[in-house]
């Protein structure tokens, strides 16, 4: 026997793996990118000022940092025992139970895409004002969404990512921005004293807390996306909790300054009047007010852009989830498939196009508000939906025992009990304050409706979890693990056939 | 010029599939390049399986691989894989071969075809993509060459004949990589059915080949890398 002339040595193998693997810079400037800045603070907050008109904003997007930071502990101690990362139903499949897992799934599909079809009114109402001034174009706000819906609906089939390099750029700008029309808030306040009243808690903690959370909540949305690269990180272990941590540090700073600088320009009993007027344009008019007109239409165009890349990545984000769910058989085995020239998920990518044309039109005839009641409206129902997925996600860190796994008493117990705890009362507050949120009056049905639609894909999920495990057990044990479910499924292939394949030699 | 049925036997699995997963006359991918890569990563690894029976691998999820023989294969692309197997002994895992050999894979198989006597395919530079980006490829030489795999497993299955491990694993990784267009050109729902069958019921250690590169392609899909 020639025997092959070399013996085990250093690997070179990680290294040169580690090549095509991320650091902490370009998960953050995904997540942030993801989060999209300029949109939350310039769509959602003076919305939200508009809507509900509680001025304590800015205090609530630290407190709510703060509940995501202490919710991280667990969440990324767990992240890193589970393959399928990056989706809190896989989270939940695999610390409570399928049975709960399959229903999250769905009601996350609905979260994410009511946060994605939500980007088309916000894209319609910022787009519409630049044609006008630039071009002299004056079309309704759903001309403008068809055309961007038509551009995202093709970059999504062919798999374009926006190229990290421009995403990265495009994200210091807006911080930049956001930054810039701070300081020239600041700098202008109204009355000519700086007010801290938004920092104030009696200003948050009113009627009207909950509302404040789905807002806080719905700003933070893209913060858990950065569980998706754990395996394409370079240092599993460290490289994720820190990009998380020091995401949800700077989001949180940076959307309270950003409250707080609206209060301080406006005043805090003028503050929901003036953003209830200018809608879209408040952040826009202050900094043309106080930084000229130059500052406000970079700034506007820059907003756009948010919008646009924040809709490229929402809907690379659900249809890759649609993808993950047909691939493990919780969706039709059709939502498993790609686009061969791409690698694009298919049908993914294509239902959610589908989901996106029809709200356009539907909000286009119905003659609706794009900014209110398609972005916030729908946007902040998306963020309530994901408020519940991280209250049943703390639930399943808990469930998943780390504390057995060889987590310290912190991480396993009680960072995960804490963060249950103030999610629960976070979600009964937001659950009562759902009116104020609307900006509806307290006896209206729509209240009940928005939060009450989640119940739909929690019964179709229940439905569709008992059917697997009745009728297709293997599919049923495949739950959570979602590219991975077949390779998962070989398992119970495996202990079908009792192993009766035996290798067939010893090992050297 | 050889005749038909040589240049088929001459053809390893991983040469098979390059063949049918690139156009027969320009040579350029008819999907994904990454995609194909981790394709042709996993023919690699069953050609140590199946044609030199050096390697097996444990079924299961987190897949490993064991190396049962260590004397030279006469493939010399086999032995280096095999080399870098035993050399680094201390990864084990068939997801981490699958995406380090996948960095190599195509360059290692176009070349060992280009190297042959005489020749299947001759490297050439094309440019694809709206970027026309700049990259190397394998022409065949003539274009019945890359007819011939798919011509063996199209008239077993049409026939309804057993079908042998290797041109099983070889339809499953056209599958999964997508180019099985052709392949199944005109086939009726029953014997596609046919096929699948055939391949879920691969024994468990080869099906666990198959489950980990479609994971890995998935994953590759899911995080926008691939």
């Amino acid at each position: 026997m020639k025997s092959t002339p070399s013996t085990p040595s250093a690997s070179p193998i990680p290294g040169a793996l580690a090549r095509n693997k991320l650091g902490p810079g370009f998960i953050i400037s995904f997540v942030m990118g993801a989060a999209a800045p300029l949109t939350v603070t310039s769509g959602v907050i003076p919305t939200a000022y508009g809507t509900t008109g509680i001025v304590g904003l800015a205090l609530a997007f630290l407190l709510i940092g703060a509940l995501l930071a202490l919710f991280s502990v667990g969440y990324s101690a767990m992240q890193r025992r589970i393959t399928n990362a990056g989706a809190f139903y896989a989270y939940i499949s695999q610390g409570i139970s399928r049975m709960a897992g399959v229903p999250a799934a769905w009601v996350a599909l609905l979260a994410y895409n009511l946060l994605q079809v939500g980007l088309y009114g916000a894209i319609g109402v910022s787009v519409a004002p630049l044609m006008e001034s630039w071009l002299g174009l004056r079309l309704a706000w759903w001309a403008y969404a068809a055309i961007m819906w038509a551009i995202v609906a093709i970059l999504g089939l062919r798999s374009v990512k926006a190229n990290a390099v421009i995403l990265a750029g495009l994200m210091v700008a807006e911080v930049g921005v956001v930054l810039v029309y701070f300081v020239g808030n600041l700098t202008h306040p109204a009355g000519g004293v700086i007010t801290f009243e938004p920092f104030n808690p009696a200003a948050l903690f009113t009627s009207g807390f909950g509302a404040a959370v789905v807002i806080g909540i719905t700003g933070f949305v893209g913060f858990e996306a950065s569980a998706i690269y754990s395996e394409e990180a370079r240092d599993q272990q460290r490289t994720v909790p820190r990009a998380t941590y020091l995401s949800l540090l700077i989001i949180a700073v940076l959307y309270s300054l950003a409250a707080w600088g609206m209060v301080v320009a406006t005043g805090a009993a003028q503050i929901a009047g003036f953003a209830g007027s200018q809608q879209g344009e408040t952040t826009f008019t202050l900094a043309a007010t106080n930084l000229g007109q130059t500052a406000a239409t970079i700034g506007h165009a820059l907003f756009a852009s948010s919008i646009f890349a924040a809709m490229i990545s929402y809907h690379n984000a659900v249809s890759r989830y649609f993808f993950a769910l047909g691939r493990e058989g919780v969706l039709p085995a059709l939502f498993g498939t790609t686009t061969a020239k791409h690698n694009a998920p298919k049908w993914g990518s294509l239902i959610q196009t589908i989901i996106g044309i029809a709200v356009i039109a539907g909000y286009g005839v119905a003659g609706l508000d794009p900014l209110v009641q398609l972005f916030f409206w729908l946007g902040t129902t998306g963020g309530f939906g994901v408020l519940l997925l991280l209250t049943a996600t703390s639930l399943a860190v808990l469930g998943y025992r780390l504390r057995r796994k060889g987590e310290n008493v912190w991480r396993a117990n009680i960072a995960p009990t804490a963060a249950l705890i103030l999610l629960l009362a976070m979600l009964v507050a937001a659950t009562m304050n759902f009116a104020t949120l609307l900006g509806v009056a307290p006896d209206s049905p729509l209240r009940w409706i928005f939060p009450a639609s989640y119940l739909v894909p929690v019964i179709i999920g229940l439905a569709r979890a008992i059917y697997l495990r009745t009728r297709r057990p293997e599919v049923y044990r495949g739950v959570g693990l979602g590219v991975e479910a077949e390779t998962g499924r070989a398992e119970t292939i495996k202990e079908r056939t009792h192993a009766h394949e035996a290798p067939e030699g010893s090992a050297l | 010029m050889l005749d038909p049925r040589q240049q088929r036997e001459r053809l390893h699995l991983a040469d098979a599939l390059l063949l049918v997963a690139h156009d027969k006359y320009t040579g350029k991918p008819k999907v994904k390049e990454r995609t194909i890569a981790f394709g042709l990563a996993a023919a690699l690894l069953a050609e140590l399986i199946l044609e030199h029976k050096r390697i097996v691998l444990t079924p299961g999820p987190r897949c490993e691989i064991r190396i049962v023989r260590l004397d030279t294969p006469h493939d010399p692309l086999a032995h280096e894989v095999l080399n870098e197997l035993h050399v680094n002994s201390t990864q084990t895992l068939l997801r981490t071969w699958l995406e380090y050999l996948a960095l190599t894979a195509y360059e290692r198989v176009g070349n060992r075809m280009s190297r042959t006597v005489p020749p299947v395919t001759e490297p050439a530079s094309a440019r694809v993509g709206v970027l026309r980006k700049q990259i190397r490829v394998f022409v065949p030489r003539d274009a019945f060459t890359p007819e011939w795999p798919l011509v063996q497993i199209r008239n077993v299955v049409i026939r309804g004949a057993v079908i042998n491990e290797p041109d099983l694993i070889l339809a499953g990784l056209i599958k999964l990589v997508g180019v099985e267009k052709h392949m199944e050109e005109d086939w009726s729902d029953r014997q596609k059915r046919y096929l699948n069958d055939c391949i879920a019921h691969l024994p468990p250690s080869l099906g666990s080949l198959l489950a980990e590169t479609s994971a890995t392609i998935g994953a590759a899909a899911m995080t926008q890398s691939g």
